[in-house]
């Protein structure tokens, strides 16, 4: 399968999953806990333990989360996450930055679509960030992972879908 | 949504209307150290067979609501699944290290999110095949499942 091909079957998984809810990704890494819940205060931030990717792959989108599950936890409470070198998910025009898990995920909770290649030796860096001055903070965040190794059966759940839709 | 995702809803026996024992007050649970039973508020792992080829591409755990309401108990409760090859397919990719039985677990509530929707992993299954399933409780209460459901879509036939 080159490259074109498998661009392609992501696309087609990664707008299955942004348009129908369905199909995607083929494993949810979850970004280690924290030992311990991040302190109260104006601005606590603390680094997870690294996030090591050991398949190749495509990584499709990004849930997040905080403990309490209310609104106001997450608008307090952050994330940055920091790809190899200095790359950053989220920029503010002179440094990586963070951005609310509410900025993130929504009112619904909804995933952060992603399109970003992995592979065995990929180690990305999360840090959250507490922005409560009267509670602890307890942030989880994961990725939707479309590995590589599984391609052949997205390519053949695709051809299948659009055999039904009449478009073959 | 059933259509859309899949044409038959399949329900993981023995975890419906489960109650998960509430997380023990003390010491904190290092992570990576998830014992089994409930002593550590954790229901399974759970073991399901499959009973015919399938292609699953969904995955929902639906909490009663009646403790801390739905959003909130489902923020508080994690899923870890483990494949026939001992595969984690919802895990921290971290492997199976001295001292941990099973993987830790996902958030339901960033996985479901507020609109109940089930989470899109999909796997092909095969008949026997046999996945391990623990549902972790994170609140200080005992909090009850209404199910876990896995949304099953049989290849090669229209729906």
């Amino acid at each position: 399968m080159n490259g074109q091909d498998a661009l392609h079957i992501v696309q087609w998984a990664q707008q299955q999953l942004v348009q129908f809810g369905r199909l995607g990704a083929t494993r949810i890494l979850k970004v280690p806990d924290l030992p311990a819940a991040i302190a109260a205060g104006a601005n606590v931030q603390v680094q997870a333990p690294l996030l090591k990717f050991n398949r190749p792959g495509t990584v499709i989108g990004l849930y997040a989360q905080e403990l309490a599950g209310t609104l106001p936890k997450f608008a307090q409470t952050g994330l940055r996450l920091q790809f190899a070198g200095d790359d950053d998910l989220i920029y503010n025009g002179a440094a990586g930055d963070f951005a609310s898990l509410l900025a993130l995920v929504g009112f619904s909770v909804n995933w952060f679509p992603m399109m970003r290649r992995v592979d065995n030796y990929t180690q990305w860096t999360i840090t959250y960030r507490n922005q409560d001055p009267g509670a602890t903070a307890t942030p989880s965040c994961m990725f939707a992972v479309l590995e590589d190794s599984e391609l052949a059966n997205v390519a053949a759940e695709m051809k299948e879908a659009q055999a039904r839709a009449g478009r073959i | 949504m059933l259509h859309q995702f899949g044409s038959q809803l399949i329900v993981v026996p023995g975890l419906t209307l489960a109650a998960v024992p509430a997380l023990v007050p003390g010491p904190p649970i290092v992570p990576g150290i998830i014992g089994p039973g409930p002593a550590q508020g954790q229901n399974g792992p759970g073991t399901f067979q499959w009973s015919r080829d399938d292609f699953v591409n969904g995955v929902l755990v639906m909490p009663t609501g009646t403790v801390l309401g739905i959003r909130e108990e489902l923020a508080k409760l994690t899923i870890a699944i483990t494949d026939n090859q001992g595969k984690q397919l919802v895990g921290d990719g971290r492997g199976i290290t001295q001292g941990r039985l099973l993987p830790n677990g996902a958030m339901c509530l960033a996985l479901i999110g507020q609109g109940l929707r089930p989470f899109a992993l999909q796997a092909p299954v095969r008949a026997a095949d046999i996945w391990n399933i623990t549902i972790q409780n994170l609140h200080t209460a005992i909090l009850t499942l209404a199910g876990v459901y896995f949304y099953v879509e049989k290849r090669g036939k229209k729906r």
